[in-house]
């Protein structure tokens, strides 16, 4: 073997392989070979000693197990948030019915209440009073202030379901 | 067969037990896959953590279809990654980006020369290629395996081999430097 081999072998040896039999017999007899071997396995002795020390440092493992700590009391808070949201939601669902049927029926009264009053005020009035009278007694009120009392309860009823359509949306 | 005995847990139900094996076998290697990236012992810390608790998180849907170390050091190599972008947010890195060849960023750069070996070992690996330094940083972090170091590379165990020859080679004569001038001194 002669320098030249010997160098690419040393080159291409890995630090724990042992040397070839004729890598060995060449730098038994060629100083600058066996130089260049010893170059290379101080390499390796003092980068052995150099990242044989890096370890994470000991308050490692406490802050990982803190950390593992607060992702659990996380988990469990999510999955809780969850199984609540699951078992309010057919409540929900019937609070969102019920809003839907409140304002359908606030807006139908309101509607037929209004087209009277447009159609007749006078058709209004003979109409309450009629209907007081068939019960024995007589209609003294306005048909404006029925018209304003119905109209506010119409009101405040489609007011009202739209704020618990609103309230059963959220988390 | 570290990782069969883990997997054997996660189908047993025992994925704490199954963590706890995780945590002993890569707590080292995963750190270690860290530090060689991100060259900075508490950033690769936090990345470690990071990654550990991510692995606490989703190890129980672990199926055992990747290999488990191959999965770890993939999460590691985006954490690490990541981290990196984010401290140095004008780089645009990708991961083939931090482990192709940068030889041209830092061979240009001739190895420090004036301090003693035992001191300047450590600036003459931080000067090296990238991935000659990673090779060299988890070769020897990792009792000396090719195989592990391939594998946290994603890399052929003869690349691995091919930067290591290259970065021992150009140490030996930088540090042969060093001395040479420490003993004419």
């Amino acid at each position: 073997m002669n320098c030249h081999d010997a160098r690419l072998e040393l080159a291409a040896r890995l630090p724990d392989e042992p040397y070839a039999e004729a890598l060995r017999a060449h730098l038994s007899e060629c100083a600058a070979c066996r130089a260049a071997a010893d170059r290379l396995t101080a390499v390796d002795a003092r980068l052995s000693a150099h990242f044989g020390r890096l370890e994470p440092r000991p308050e490692f493992d406490a802050r990982l197990r803190a950390a593992i700590a607060r992702a659990e009391r996380e988990r469990h808070a999510g999955t809780r948030n969850a199984v609540e949201a699951r078992d309010l939601e057919p409540a929900r669902r019937q609070l969102r019915a019920g809003s839907i049927l409140d304002g359908i029926a606030a807006v139908g009264v309101g509607a037929t209440v209004i087209a009277l009053v447009v159609h007749s005020q006078d058709t209004l009035a003979r109409w309450l009073e009629s209907a007081a009278s068939s019960h024995g007694g007589t209609f003294a009120t306005s048909p404006a202030v029925v018209l304003g009392t119905v109209t506010i309860a119409c009101v405040a009823t489609v007011v009202g379901g739209a704020a618990r359509w609103v309230l059963s949306r959220r988390d | 067969m570290a990782d069969d005995e883990i997997l054997d847990l996660l189908r047993n139900g025992r994925s704490d037990e199954a963590f706890e094996r995780v945590l002993a076998t890569y707590r080292r290697r995963v750190h270690a896959l860290a530090y060689g990236i991100l060259r900075d012992r508490d950033a690769a810390e936090d990345v470690a953590q990071d990654v550990f608790v991510r692995l606490w998180k989703v190890l129980p849907r672990y199926d055992g279809r990747a290999q488990l170390s191959t999965w770890i050091y993939a999460i590691t190599r985006n954490a690490s990654i990541s981290a990196l972008r984010k401290r140095r947010p004008e780089d645009s890195l990708s991961e083939p980006a931090v482990l192709e060849d940068v030889e041209s960023r830092t061979s240009a750069a001739p190895p420090a020369r004036d301090d003693a070996a035992d001191t300047a070992l450590p600036k003459l690996v931080e000067q090296l290629p990238d991935k000659q330094r990673l090779a060299v940083t988890l070769y020897y972090l990792e009792e000396r395996s090719v195989e592990e170091v391939a594998g946290m590379l994603a890399m052929p165990a003869n690349t691995v081999k091919t930067h290591l020859h290259r970065a021992r080679a150009r140490l030996a004569a930088a540090l042969g430097t060093v001395e040479s001038r420490e003993n004419a001194a």
